[in-house]
């Protein structure tokens, strides 16, 4: 019994003696090319005539800006599904974005109740799409280390980094910088950064220019467009760019050339920096299910 | 192995099967047949010159006249199978060829004859006797003929194993579906292969192979003279057994078949001609095609099951032509009206009608069925052969609807500088909306042109048009009349024109949606659709919408999911015929 004692404590004070955990660091979450993700369903996809039910969606925001004033709209067919008294199918909503504090991002889920009005005669099966659309103005920040080499005759072999295209990941937004292209242009003796910003939608949804938004969703008719404003900046400085505001084609790669106002010379050495760069820009994405309503024998219409 | 050959063992296998379907007996007849055949193998074995001669006659029936040497060397070398009494000579040179055994099969022929017509003839006494005696006559008169002359014997054995070959085939085809077609295609085949056969022909005699295709033409044309002209077969054979009824069902297939080819052709004249319209029509825009509407049910009005009680009738007998009247419908109201559905029954040739038992009215609920006879007395059709029909007409109604995408055009026009299509930015697949119509004696096409229909706020003419064929589904009846159409457009729209024609004589209301629905009276559809136009297999409309309210039609948002709706009442005939006989 005391020698069972004796291994008792032995291994007691081994797992005690172990090396402590460590702690787990904060998550990445500038990382992936979403920013709210919609799953639309409806609590009956199999409906009856006559009868209604609730089209569920849940906004979720994958991405690290806040949404503020997003709006969300359900299309319908208005002749087969009427919203029921009380539910609105425009709606404006916030949801927070994710970082060190909520590394979900917000969720909301919201609900339409409709009720079928009528289908077409003699039909047994009748499918209608449901659809839910959100527009949203979002911000993408992205952050890239990049080298300032004033020595651009190569004198000093050693440098601590060199000058070279910097390709750059998702930032946790749909509209990313997908490279960077750093020129050191001669100013006199010194040198001016000089950056080629690439920029491309990599999300599911749509970019709209960030005033277009709101009507993008209310508003039957909107010139949607595509447009996203940017700004860079050098050690907290503003870089001084070709346009304020990019058109981003879908599935096409734009480009933006910015350059430093202020200069560096021989003196200052070659050094790594982080170049920022501010992406404004509205965004819209939609989800769709389709609806199936059935007719029971005997049924012709609905009551009023 | 020669043509003559495979047709000798066929002919030979389908003698037999059709002997046993012939004289379709009680099991203990074929346990005895089998036990018979069994026998006979045994006895091929235990005796060999019987097997050699049996094999002889496998290998040579059609080719027997006076090719003797080498079908004699044959059976030599197969009797060997059996036990070897023929085996030639070891080592030395090949037997000299034995004359074929014909004499055994003469007198095997003479006895197989003899026991089936004594068998035949006691067994069914009064039901046929005159057939067994026929075939035993025949089977003597083969033999003498075979024992005679060679080469004439090669002949007939050749007629004689066609002609059963030909008549099996056509004992078994007689039920089948298209057998009149069969029937005409195994005589022409079967004339056609005789006339090609040439028996071996040695000697001076006459080559037999010249007179086989003929004797196969003129026992065809007798045959078939005979049982379309007379009815001696009907003395020859009792009408209840397997070959009365065989030949009640050629004679039938055979007198219906030029109502059916005509008819036939004239479908096809009419399915090509309304195909090369159609084709037309698609190449210009103005057909529209749609889908039939998923149901479980196949609605309309149906004339199941119909069919004579007797196809043969005497003079003095009534004919009854019965069916089943079947009614699938969602709808049974047209207009308040119940849905009605008459009958009517005459014959085709001299329009005699007959009388509807148990009415020739009947008003309907949904789904119903009701049992129907129409009688005729034989005595007013007359003598010879009549062709029946049975009518029923009804009014039915056909529904459809085509789906529809609404967008204001500088949305359009926005998304597409942008390389998107404006349908696959709202996640919508079904880009081309096909219409859905419900089952019936029509279909319904409709079309509202390219997707999404882009609208203007300030050009209310701007709308989209509404092409909607109307298409015969049920070829065998016919559109008699076009009663209303009811078209029902989106909220917001309006419906201006009809193929060019003002509407403002018809009825046009909003609904409890705010569609707007036009119901086209028939004086109206008469003023568009002639006599003519309901016989043709479709028609097509071209309905001009205008915008009433641009708000209301996209409902405040940048996409718009529409439907148009069309109903169409009308009377459709259907139509059912049945050949029958008035005999002397």
């Amino acid at each position: 019994m005391r020698t069972f004692g004796c291994w008792l404590l032995i291994i007691g004070l081994l797992i005690g003696c172990t090396a402590p955990t460590t702690v787990p660091a904060p998550p990445d979450i500038a990382k992936g090319t979403d920013a709210l993700t919609i799953d639309l369903r409806a609590t009956n996809p199999e409906l009856i005539m006559c009868q209604q039910t609730d089209l569920v969606a849940t906004l979720r925001n994958l991405g690290t800006t806040n949404i503020e004033r997003g709006l969300y709209t359900f299309i319908i067919e208005d002749q087969v599904l009427k919203p029921v008294t009380g539910t609105n199918r425009k709606k404006l909503f916030d949801l927070e974005g994710r970082s060190q504090y909520n590394p979900q991002g917000g969720i909301e889920q919201t609900t339409l109740k409709v009720k079928n009005t009528a289908l077409p005669p003699q039909i047994e099966t009748y499918q209608t799409p449901i659809i839910l659309q959100a527009c949203y103005q979002y911000e993408t920040l992205a952050s890239a280390p990049i080298c300032i080499d004033p020595d651009v005759l190569g004198k000093n072999p050693a440098k601590p980094c060199t000058v070279a295209p910097v390709s750059v990941g998702g930032q946790g937004a749909p509209v990313a910088v997908t490279r960077i292209e750093p020129t050191m242009a001669p100013a006199g003796n010194d040198i001016r950064p000089t950056f080629t910003i690439y920029l491309q939608n990599l999300g599911s949804g749509r970019v709209v220019s960030a005033p277009d938004v709101e009507s993008a969703c209310t508003t039957t008719t909107t010139t949607l467009n595509p447009t996203v404003e940017i700004a860079a900046f050098l050690q907290n400085r503003p870089l001084r760019c070709t346009q304020r505001e990019v058109r981003l084609e879908q599935g096409k790669e734009a480009r933006i050339a910015c350059e430093s106002e202020q200069t560096y010379g021989p003196a200052q050495g070659t050094f790594s920096s982080i170049l920022e760069v501010e992406i404004t820009y509205g965004y819209i994405n939609t989800a769709s299910q389709s609806l199936t309503i059935n007719r029971l024998p005997g049924q012709e219409r609905c009551p009023p | 192995m020669g043509l003559g050959k495979i047709i000798g063992i066929a002919a030979i296998l389908f003698a037999v099967i059709l002997a046993l379907a012939i004289w379709l007996f009680p099991w203990w007849v074929w346990v005895i047949l089998i036990v018979l055949a069994v026998v006979f193998v045994a006895a091929c074995f235990l005796f060999p010159p019987l097997g050699a001669a049996v094999v002889g006659l496998f290998g040579t029936a059609a080719e027997l006249g006076t090719a003797a040497a080498t079908t004699a060397a044959r059976a030599g070398m197969m009797s060997r199978i059996f036990g070897g009494g023929a085996a030639p000579a070891a080592g030395g040179a090949p037997r000299p060829p034995r004359a074929f055994p014909w004499k055994i099969i003469v007198i095997l022929l003479i006895i197989t004859a003899l026991v089936l017509g004594l068998w035949q003839g006691f067994a069914a006494w009064g039901r046929g006797l005159l057939v067994p005696l026929v075939i035993f006559a025949g089977a003597i008169i083969a033999g003498l003929i075979l024992v005679k002359s060679p080469n004439v014997a090669g002949s007939i054995i050749a007629v004689i194993v066609i002609l059963a070959l030909e008549f099996g085939m056509l004992f078994f085809t007689s039920r089948l579906p298209f057998a009149a077609l069969l029937t005409i295609f195994i005589v022409i085949m079967t004339i056609l292969i005789s006339f090609s056969i040439k028996p071996h022909h040695t000697g001076t005699g006459p080559r037999p192979g010249s007179t086989v295709g003929m004797l196969v033409l003129i026992a065809n044309l007798a045959f078939f003279l005979l049982i379309l002209g007379t009815d001696v077969h009907k003395g020859l054979v009792s009408p209840t057994s397997p070959v009365g009824k065989t030949i009640d069902s050629l004679r039938t297939t055979l007198l219906d078949a030029p109502t059916k080819f005509i008819a036939g052709i004239q479908a096809i004249i009419s399915g090509t001609k309304a195909g090369i319209e159609r084709q037309i029509l698609i190449g210009t825009g103005d057909y529209e095609t749609g889908v039939e509407a998923a149901s479980t049910k196949q609605l309309g009005v149906f004339l199941d099951n119909v069919a004579l009680t007797d196809t043969d009738v005497g003079p003095d007998g009534v004919i009854d032509m019965y069916g089943r009247l079947r009614v699938e419908s969602f709808k049974t109201q047209i207009d308040g009206e119940p849905l009605l559905i008459t009958l009517s029954c005459y014959e085709q040739t001299r329009n005699i009608t007959g009388e509807i038992r148990p009415s020739a009215e009947y008003e309907v609920e949904e789904y119903e069925n009701f049992d129907i006879d129409c009688l005729f007395k034989a005595n007013d059709l007359g003598k010879g052969s009549h062709t029946l029909a049975l009518d029923a007409q009804f009014d039915f109604t056909t529904s459809a609807y085509i789906k529809s995408y609404f967008m204001d055009q500088e949305t359009v026009r926005a998304l597409r500088r942008q390389q998107q299509e404006p349908l696959a930015a709202f996640d919508i697949t079904d880009t081309s909306p096909t219409a859905v119509y419900t089952g019936g004696p029509m279909r319904i096409g409709m079309n509202t042109g390219q997707q999404p229909i882009s609208i203007i706020p300030d050009r209310k003419d701007l709308a989209p048009t509404l092409a909607l064929t109307l298409e015969r589904n049920w070829l065998d009846g016919e559109l008699v009349a076009l009663k209303t159409i009811r078209i029902t457009v989106p909220p917001g729209l309006g419906i201006k024109s009809i193929s060019g024609r003002d509407i403002s004589g018809n009825t046009c209301t909003a609904t409890s949606t705010q569609e707007r629905t036009c119901t086209l009276s028939g004086d109206f559809l008469r003023g568009i659709f002639s006599e003519q136009d309901l016989k043709r297999p479709f028609t097509t409309l071209r309905i001009a919408t205008e915008i009433l309210d641009h708000t209301r039609l996209l409902g405040g948002a940048p996409l718009a999911i529409r439907s148009f709706k069309t109903e169409i009442d009308y009377t459709f005939r259907i139509k059912k015929t049945q050949t029958v006989t008035v005999t002397a």
